[in-house]
């Protein structure tokens, strides 16, 4: 047993050698930008000895960053989801006190300057309404028995303070029609007037205005009760000052922002942007409107794309000149964060809503135009017919000529310095061209908050963004909730006449379709719109002749129709077999889909129909990458027979979880050909629950979940397998081929942790070994050799050259964490892409935080190590050219010499 | 002694019991919520310290975070079994399963994932004593003198050279010389395959074979006799 | 002798000296007839070389069988480890016979008799030996693409005959 454990430990040392970072490679291919989330709450801290800014963001962050540059200082990350949902901020000297939860009030005191915890205290409150701070004291507002009833705490300790106090609340109306402002409740009538009650003290007394509106919303931040109506579009700012309600009439489309500069004097900002690429302040005196002049201003910047500015905190203080400046913090809707000067301009821009990425898409760059003209040349014509190229000995004498004619002039011009590069008519960044071994990408990324984003692979800037104001919404994943943003890359660089094409799929009344050309971010069509509803969008196997991959869509009723429309492809599509997962009924449909050369008339056919009934629901689908290659068709046993893969590129995995009476929750997975609608294996896991994540690649799949009765995160493994002889070598076909069920080899490990994500690394050809990556909980990017997870590990001795003996627990060590210190928290997924090195694979980790790094699962195989000494190399041979040399005339001198004796 | 730890412990909690109304209204059975309470022995107690460490209970279901003494809280969870973290970006700390029964009894124990009925009692308040700087890079290999030396190949191509080198000078000891001589003379007495099949072939074999004989015992004679 | 050695003058030299003291002074044994002798092996000096000439081929023929003790020692002694040293062996093992089937042709030129064939044939059988035996070591050390695993890497990637795709219901 002992010697077992040791044999084993040895032979995980050994593999895990094969991955891991040098200290001197950290950062070196990697980068990781962190972020703190759409933000919620924030306060300004003008200390000149601190200059910082404090937020509290719908990812239930709260951090500082600096008033200068917008770098994070101190970051504290709280529990996630509702729990976790700060809900208040509260700044004092030298605390930020923050409350979170929904059932569960926790308060936690943060020290301003480093971010650790000074207190925490927690309280229940299933019913809380409202939170406000008043005087020290926590105010926790909730409504039982037609009564507003408030309870007290002590901000610091949680002592509770004296009794609950109540105010009768005939006038309350509902939360959706009332809010709260500086400790004052408002609420709007049914017979259109409007309440104001202050809840800071018990008194009755209440102010009241009539007044009709449909929505009433508080000013955040405001040092005064303040309100804004809205009535049919128009808005009306109401603030309460010494026990009067007055009314201002607001900019329609802007948003307001109320600052107290003297105790008895208020500044009114407002803050709109009327285009994407402009910002409009204004500040006035709040009592008289008068319009202050230094406050003014209009900005426009061509790199701005923001919608709906909105000041989440301000300060102002008077200039020497004495004029009115003020700092704003403005969020917009785009999830952008600024820091505003006024007057002046923005001083810092952070894009958080690369928080909430939803899809990712790696696209390659284009080739330089020097390649490109070489290419043209003499590339390979099947991808040049279009060019109509003539072939004559005369006229290729004459291209080459004029070609090089032409380099030469480049040559020149870069020499000159008359033109920076020669990539210049690509009208992007001049270094924005493909590299030699394809690792410099552009990754576009699409954000829920409606923003798309191309950002440089090599060093994370963000080279262009988009913003989808008015186009569409994006669909739902009906699993899980939240949106879905369905991107394919329709044509990619390797077309040089084309550029390549991004499509992005957007519901509205009628389907929308953006346009991404994804090196610059420009669409050049822009939007398309189509009269039905598409349910699903499957890209054809076949370019058309315009190079364009294109969409096959169905639409409610069924019926497939092609995207782009009317063009013809280039060969005749395989027989395309399309299947439609429903989670909310749990039908699954497959269809056979024809699609003539011509692109015209499609035409669709039911083939099968599975049903889950309700309590089981559909949660995931797991289909091979389309990319993936998989080189060896089969495994070496160790008397060197070969078990050979059932590779079937059909093959969907459905995983089903469904309630259980004496199970609590049964996950199931079915893996099912997507043709013929066979299920070809299912298996059972009883008491799993969530956190589920699926990876389905070559023949195998893993499915990690977690286990309620042994109380740890397992991962399951399945292989499958033809067997020993092999079927049919040259073609695959699911509803031709015989009917034998593959073997399933199957095992289960334990993950001494919890997952957020889980991806396998992919390769060019599919050569490179496979690993899988994990992001766990604790921050780390985990890369673990798929032979670790392999169901086929001895549980004896091994029978295999290199097969590791079974143990449970997998091994986690720190070396394999490929990130590592860079923690990762709250990964949404991780995204993985070839290079057109063989042995490389680019990696993209989104979350709260971004990271990139490449990682190569067999080693560097096919590059010289970046460590490779070039100077002993040179020197070495240097040496033994010169000693043989030397040698030589040695030898022939003493030859001579010899001669002569 | 580990029931008297176990008392002791319990007698120190301090477990809030507030009742929870489910959020339906529906009078359910009313959850309990306790405070799990420990501490966390840091390398240095610096600030950033205190800030970039984080206890994680159950994967993140709920969090703790460290005071200025090391001590942290997690607060309001239900009872039942969890694991907690200590998340820290530099350092590795082992983790500690904590339970929490209906009645409020808690129970540290060592996480064992493998045989999860297999208990080994820690003490509660939870410590976090055992960390490790987490070890995230390899180390470069430093060239040496003595590894090319001892390099196999190094000597595979050395040892033959020095072979050559010092062969030679041995040759020239005369009494090597003749023992050489000797095993070269071994040889030429052994039986030749050839020879026999030669003969086998030729067929008049006896006969001349003598006659060689004679001829080079005739030769060897001559040349003693000019010795002489 | 002494009467030939007195004629000759102190600074005379004397170059036929050699060869008249071997004709003159090396006496013959009794019973040994010069002319006889050189009569009796006229016959058989022809037989002699021709004889030592078959011996000399026989030689070459059978050299390769002779080397198979030896081969089958180094075989031995290089394990079934595929290492650099062990494989350098084996390929001298496969190396050396082939070369000498190829020049058997001009190795054999200069042979001629009626045994010729025969040798031919010794020396092939025997370089086949030699050869066998390092397809053998070959064969051990799993050099030799016998088995099925052999030929995986040249098995290509089925081509799919139907292509499928979907997913959840975009909604």
């Amino acid at each position: 047993m002992v010697s077992k454990l040791i044999y084993a430990a040895l032979l995980s040392s050994f593999l895990f050698t094969v991955n891991g970072l040098y200290e001197d490679q950290a950062g070196k291919f990697d980068w990781k930008q962190d972020y703190v989330g759409e933000v919620k709450f924030s306060s300004i801290d003008v200390d000149v000895t601190t200059k910082r800014l404090y937020v509290a963001t719908e990812k239930n962050v709260v951090a500082s960053l600096a008033i200068d540059t917008g770098d994070i200082i101190w970051r504290q990350i709280l529990e996630k989801g509702p729990e976790g949902s700060v809900e208040l901020i509260h700044p004092t000297k030298s605390k930020i006190i923050t409350v979170s939860g929904v059932d569960v009030i926790k308060v936690r005191g943060w020290d301003v300057k480093d971010g650790y915890l000074h207190f925490e205290w927690s309280t229940e409150s299933s019913y809380a309404l409202y939170l406000f701070v008043f005087n020290g004291l926590l105010h926790n507002v909730y409504y039982s028995n037609n009564l507003i009833a408030v309870d007290t705490y002590h901000l610091e300790t949680g002592v509770k303070g004296k009794a609950t106090y109540t105010f009768p609340a005939h006038w309350f109306s509902g939360s959706d029609r009332c809010a709260l402002s500086s400790g004052s409740l408002a609420c709007l009538d049914v017979d259109g007037k409007l309440n104001i009650g202050s809840l800071i003290k018990s008194n009755t007394d209440r102010l009241g205005l009539d007044m009709i509106g449909d929505k009433i919303e508080a000013i955040p931040g405001s040092p005064i009760p303040a309100f804004i109506v809205t009535n049919k579009n128009v808005e009306k700012l109401v603030y309460v000052k010494e026990n009067k309600i007055l009314v201002r009439s607001s900019t329609s489309r802007s948003s307001s922002f109320i600052y107290t500069y003297m105790a008895d004097r208020q500044y009114l900002l407002q803050i709109s942007s009327p285009m994407q690429d402009t910002i409009v302040t204004e500040g006035s005196i709040l009592e008289d409107s008068t319009v202050i002049e230094s406050l003014s201003s209009k900005e426009s910047k061509s790199s701005l794309k923001i919608s709906n500015p909105r000041i989440s905190s301000a300060f102002c203080g008077r200039s020497k000149a004495n004029t009115v400046n003020c700092v704003a913090l403005v969020s917009t809707q785009d999830q952008s964060l600024m820091l505003l000067k006024m007057p002046g301009s923005i001083k810092w821009h952070r894009e958080e809503s690369l928080t909430n990425i939803i899809n990712v898409e790696f696209v390659d760059l284009p080739v330089s135009d020097i390649e490109a003209a070489i290419e043209k040349e003499f590339g390979n014509k099947e991808s040049f017919l279009d060019h109509s190229v003539s072939t004559g000995a005369f006229s290729m004498f004459v291209r080459r000529l004029f070609s090089q004619l032409q380099q030469l002039r480049t040559l020149f011009a870069t020499v000159l310095g008359i033109i920076e590069s020669p990539s210049e008519t690509t009208g992007t960044k001049s270094n924005l061209v493909r590299d030699q071994f394809g690792l410099h990408k552009i990754i576009v990324t699409v954000t829920s908050a409606g923003k798309i984003f191309g950002i440089d692979n090599l060093n994370g800037e963000i080279l262009w963004s988009v913003l989808l104001c008015g186009v569409g919404t994006f669909y739902e994943n009906r699993v899980n909730g939240l949106p879905s943003a369905p991107m394919h890359l329709q044509r990619n660089s390797k077309h040089l006449s084309y550029s390549p094409m991004c499509t992005l799929l957007l519901k509205s009344e009628k389907i929308q379709f953006v346009y991404i050309y994804p090196i610059n971010g420009e669409s050049k069509n822009g939007v398309t719109q189509v009269p039905y509803r598409v349910v699903q969008a499957v890209p054809l196997p076949v370019l058309n002749i315009e190079m364009v991959r294109s969409l096959i869509l169905f639409d409610s009723s069924n019926s497939p129709h092609l995207y782009p429309a009317d063009t013809p492809l280039s060969s005749k599509p395989p027989p395309l077999y399309i299947y439609i997962a429903n989670p909310t009924n749990g039908l699954l449909q497959g269809f056979t889909v024809n699609v003539p050369i011509s692109g015209k008339e499609l035409s669709a056919k039911e083939v099968w129909k599975t049903q889950f009934n309700k309590p089981t629901q559909i949660i995931a689908i797991g289909s091979r990458d389309a990319m993936e290659h998989v080189h060896s068709q089969g495994r070496v046993l160790s008397d060197r027979s070969v078990l050979y893969k059932y590779i079937n590129p059909n093959m969907v995995a459905i995983l089903t979880l469904a309630p259980d009476t004496t199970h609590k929750s049964v996950l199931t997975l079915h893996l099912l050909d997507a043709v013929s609608g066979i299920i070809i294996y299912s298996v059972v896991h009883k008491r799993a629950s969530h956190p589920i994540h699926l990876v389905h690649s070559e023949n195998w799949l893993l499915c990690s979940y977690y286990n309620d009765k042994t109380r740890r995160t397992e991962i399951a493994s399945y292989e499958l397998y033809d067997g020993n002889q092999l079927s049919n070598s040259s073609d695959f076909s699911s509803v031709g081929g015989s009917l034998i069920p593959p073997i399933v080899e199957k095992q289960a490990y334990i993950l001494p942790g919890f997952l957020q994500a889980m991806k396998p690394t992919i390769t060019e050809k599919g050569i490179t070994s496979k690993h899988i990556l994990m992001a766990t909980t604790t921050g780390h990017l985990l890369e673990v050799p798929w032979a670790f997870l392999d169901p086929r590990r001895p549980l004896g001795e091994p029978k295999e050259e290199g097969a590791i003996p079974y143990i449970p627990e997998l091994p986690m060590p720190s070396e394999s964490m490929i990130n590592y210190n860079k923690s990762l928290m709250r990964v949404d997924g991780i995204y993985t892409t070839p290079s057109s090195l063989e042995s490389t694979c680019l990696v993209f980790v989104y979350g709260l935080d971004l990271f990139y790094t490449r990682v190569a699962p067999s080693k560097t195989f096919d590059v010289l190590k970046e460590d490779f000494d070039y100077l002993v190399i040179i020197i070495v041979t240097h040496i033994l050219l010169i000693s043989a040399y030397v040698t030589k005339n040695l030898a022939s001198q003493k030859a001579l010499k010899q001669a002569w004796k | 002694m580990i029931c008297n730890s176990f008392k002791v412990c319990i007698v120190l909690l301090s477990i809030v019991l507030v009742s929870l109304p489910n959020a339906n209204g529906q009078s359910e059975s009313n959850r309990e919520l306790y405070d799990i309470e420990g501490t966390v022995m840091l390398p240095n107690l610096t600030t950033s310290w205190l800030a970039e460490t984080v206890i994680q209970l159950k994967g993140g279901e709920a969090v703790g975070f460290l005071r200025k003494n090391g001590s942290f809280l997690i607060s309001k969870v239900p009872s039942g079994s969890y694991i907690v973290e200590v998340v820290n970006p530099n350092y590795v700390y082992e983790p500690i399963r904590v339970e929490i029964n209906s009645k409020g009894k808690y129970r540290a124990r060592k996480v064992n994932y493998i045989q999860s009925s297999h208990v080994h009692q820690m003490p509660y308040p939870l410590e976090f004593v055992n960390y490790m700087p987490a070890k995230y890079f390899y180390t470069r290999e430093q060239w040496k003198v003595t590894d090319f030396l001892f390099n196999s190949m190094v000597l595979t191509m050395v040892l033959p050279l020095l072979a050559i080198l010092v062969l030679p000078k041995l040759m020239n000891d005369p009494e090597t010389k003749k023992e050489m001589e000797q095993l070269t003379n071994l040889k030429h007495d052994m039986p030749e395959m050839s020879e026999m099949i030669t003969s086998f072939f030729t067929g008049n074999t006896p006969t001349a074979e003598k006659q060689k004989e004679k001829t080079k015992a005739i030769k060897s004679s001559k040349k003693s006799n000019k010795n002489n | 002798m002494t009467t030939v050695k007195s004629k000759t003058f102190k600074w005379s030299l004397d170059f036929t000296r050699n060869k008249h003291e071997k004709s003159t002074d090396n006496v013959s044994p009794p019973g040994y007839s010069q002319l006889a002798g050189q009569n009796g092996t006229e016959l058989t000096r022809d037989s002699e070389s021709s004889r030592l000439i078959i011996k000399k081929s026989w030689d070459l023929a059978l050299g390769p069988l002779k080397q198979v003790p030896m081969n089958l020692f180094i075989m031995y002694m290089a394990g079934n480890s595929i290492s650099i040293f062990p494989i350098m062996m084996v390929g001298m093992l496969i190396v050396r016979p082939v070369k000498a089937l190829f020049t058997l042709q001009t190795t054999f030129k200069t042979i001629e008799g009626t045994q010729a064939w025969g040798q031919k044939f010794i020396f092939f059988i025997g370089n086949c030996v030699n050869i066998v035996l390092a397809l053998y070591k070959c064969q051990s050390m799993g050099l030799l693409p016998t088995h099925a695993s052999d030929w995986l890497a040249f098995i290509n990637q089925p081509t799919r005959m139907e292509y499928s795709g979907g997913g959840f219901v975009l909604s």
